[in-house]
């Protein structure tokens, strides 16, 4: 048998409770609906792009003007032609300038070269750096970060003239050459390995191993996620570089896909659907990497603080 | 006494020398690790910048792209002249054959766009993070694709996208003020030539911005603030909970938390962020150099497009070479500044 004022407490409890439950249960709607205002306002261009990019020229005119959901969501006469002559794949595409999966190969070989020379000299100049002795040392080291700041768009009227001197503007390795020895990337490196105890290295030399197989077995095994880390950054650059191809290659043989994404947007006017398609096909490579490797790409991210 | 001390001076310095050629000689296995990098930088990062600013003292023109270091039977015929400060002058002055071009305005631009953007970015950055910092982050990991966006897709392809948008007809940003007039029975002009008109939207004292100054504005606002969302939402996680709780315990309202612990408390993270965030700002070169192509009648011009253009377009190698080292003394005021007023601003702070 309860009193009424034990009654009272009870329902004053209950009303708390639920005061509570509903506060968070408000605080929840409000914080996904600013998500989906957030992603709606975030991704439309984006839709915009891949919707389009499964249409033919006739819908996306039929469905750009007036605007309405169906601008962005494709709902019917879907077709993948588009892709298939952004690609060179079929006869339509023969003889017409649409074909760029000549440019994405040139891409991807740049950006893989790249990564792995990058990997090869940046990783054993960043041992320099970081683990061996060497007087002097420091002093190189404030050279290479001062260089590391001045911007790149700054430098490349002598960039152009010396590579035109050594023969590499419009071939291949001028996309490659350039950039292979990064200051940026040493530095980050060397953050990378300094972070590593020197005891490694000693007990290392203890049991007879030379400067080789230390980098070997002791610190490349140890610092892989900031290999990782630095090996994206290079690739999304080098995919994602247009000032200097720009300049530096004038065959369209040699195009990287962007400046060959680029050049489809002619003076009579785009084929918009292959254009949107090659737009997609540009961007996929590094936003596939990126969703896969979000860890080192959030790491990169911190990273990109240091630089400044 | 003397003389001993002297020799003892001479014998220590000899020592030394010893000491560190020893050192030298046992640290030239190290070398070989250096060496392929280090031998690359020279001559890609080093060696140009030296050659720039050679020829940003002579007339350096398409011609004298024949001219070339590492063949002397070329130096003769094809080595440009000398002038000097000339090609300086000329850029600062404005005096330069090219349509368009105004020094004073191009800086000013640049400086006013890069404070507008990094200003939008951060406060909208801050208060998007602070909105969205939950304790239960509902569809973290989604949440964390979509703004990787941003970085993964190339600044060509967004600004490209956002060219499109403005289009005075069909673009998407015209047309939804069409809807917004159908729904609510409003009269927002629908025919805005958002890129290309040359009236400046706001008179007075900003009226040396058009209204593509605004466009360019609203798409690098939406391209930027997910950089300053990431790095805030990180500083904010990392902030003790007990900090707030002791807070309201002292009857401290919400505004008063904000700014007493919030932002004092990822102001470190924050500032590498902003000063990052505005060198990109100040070159960034897609984003108006694909929307508004530097106009109307080169309003819109960043320092960044114009050099591209006086390669690009114009071939004058020499006064590019001279306005190239002109915009990295201006990006080495604004970093010293930048960091002038950062160190200022912690001293206040501690």
């Amino acid at each position: 048998m309860k009193t009424d004022a034990q009654m009272d407490y009870q329902a004053e409890h209950n009303r708390m409770i639920r005061r509570a439950r509903l506060k968070k249960i408000s605080s929840a709607i409000f914080t996904l609906l600013g998500y989906a205002v957030i992603i709606i306002i975030f991704i439309t261009p984006f839709l915009y792009v891949i919707g389009n990019s499964v249409r033919n020229s006739q819908q996306i005119w039929a469905n750009a003007y007036p605007i309405s959901w169906r601008s962005f969501i494709p709902y019917e006469g879907l077709t993948l032609e588009n892709y298939s002559q952004s690609l060179g794949i079929g006869d339509v595409a023969k003889g017409m300038s649409f074909d760029i999966s000549r440019n994405l190969g040139i891409s991807l070989l740049s950006s893989v070269a790249v990564v792995c020379l990058s990997l090869i000299f940046n990783t054993s100049a960043a041992y320099f750096f970081g683990r061996l002795r060497f007087p002097g040392k420091n002093y190189i080291l404030i050279f290479v970060v001062a260089t590391m700041m001045i911007p790149q768009q700054v430098v490349l009227v002598p960039l152009y003239i010396v590579a035109d001197q050594i023969g590499l503007i419009n071939s291949f390795w001028a996309m490659v050459v350039p950039w292979y020895a990064s200051p940026f990337i040493v530095f980050l490196l060397t953050q990378f390995m300094a972070d590593l105890p020197l005891e490694f290295d000693e007990a290392a030399i203890i049991d007879g191993a030379n400067l080789w197989q230390i980098l070997w077995r002791v610190v490349i095994p140890n610092t892989i996620p900031g290999l990782i880390t630095v090996s994206l950054m290079e690739f999304q650059f080098i995919w994602n570089e247009f000032y200097w191809p720009l300049i530096a290659i004038s065959d369209s043989k040699l195009f990287p896909v962007q400046v060959a994404v680029a050049s489809q947007f002619t003076e009579s006017g785009p084929n918009w659907g292959i254009v949107f398609a090659a737009m997609a096909l540009a961007s996929a490579p590094v936003i596939l990497l990126f969703l896969f490797l979000q860890r080192y790409f959030y790491e990169s991210v911190a990273m990109s603080g240091i630089k400044g | 006494m003397a003389e001993t001390s002297l020799q003892s001076q001479t014998q220590k310095q000899s020592g030394a020398a010893n000491k560190f050629w020893r050192s030298i000689k046992e640290s030239l296995g190290a070398w070989a690790y250096i060496a392929p990098a280090g031998l690359l930088m020279m001559f890609i990062t080093f060696f140009p910048q030296v050659f720039q600013a050679w020829m940003a003292f002579t007339d350096y023109r398409i011609t004298n792209l024949r001219f070339n270091i590492f063949n002397p039977e070329t130096w003769e015929a094809f080595a440009p002249e000398m002038v000097g400060f000339e090609n300086f002058i000329r850029v600062i002055t404005s005096s330069l054959a090219i349509e368009n071009y105004d020094f004073v305005r191009l800086l000013t631009f640049n400086i006013v766009w890069t404070i507008s953007n990094v200003f939008f970015h951060v406060v909208l950055g801050v208060i998007i993070a602070l909105a969205l910092n939950a304790k239960t982050l509902y569809g973290r990991r989604i949440y964390r694709a979509i703004f990787v966006l941003p970085w993964a897709i190339p600044g060509l392809i967004i600004a490209f996208t956002w060219a499109n948008m403005f289009d005075r007809r069909f673009g998407a940003i015209n047309q939804l003020l069409g809807l917004v007039n159908e729904w609510f029975g409003w009269a927002i002009n629908t025919d805005i030539r958002w890129l290309e008109s040359a009236q400046p939207p706001i008179g007075g004292i900003l009226s040396f911005l058009p209204l593509s100054f605004y466009a360019v504005l609203i798409a690098n606002i939406w391209l930027g603030w997910p950089f300053m969302t990431v790095i805030a939402t990180g500083a904010l996680q990392s902030i003790p909970t007990e900090l707030y709780e002791a807070a309201k315990i002292d009857g401290a309202s919400g505004w008063q938390q904000l700014w007493k612990i919030t932002v004092p408390l990822i102001r470190p993270a924050m500032i590498p962020a902003i000063m990052v965030g505005t060198i990109w700002t100040f070159n960034n070169f897609n984003v108006i150099y694909f929307i508004t192509r530097g106009g109307p009648f080169g309003r819109t011009e960043l320092l960044v497009t114009q050099a591209f253009k006086l390669v690009y377009e114009q071939r004058l190698y020499g006064v590019a070479a001279a306005f190239s080292i002109v915009v990295f003394i201006v990006l080495m005021i604004l970093t010293l500044i930048q960091n002038q007023v950062t160190h200022a601003t912690e001293a206040y702070y501690d």
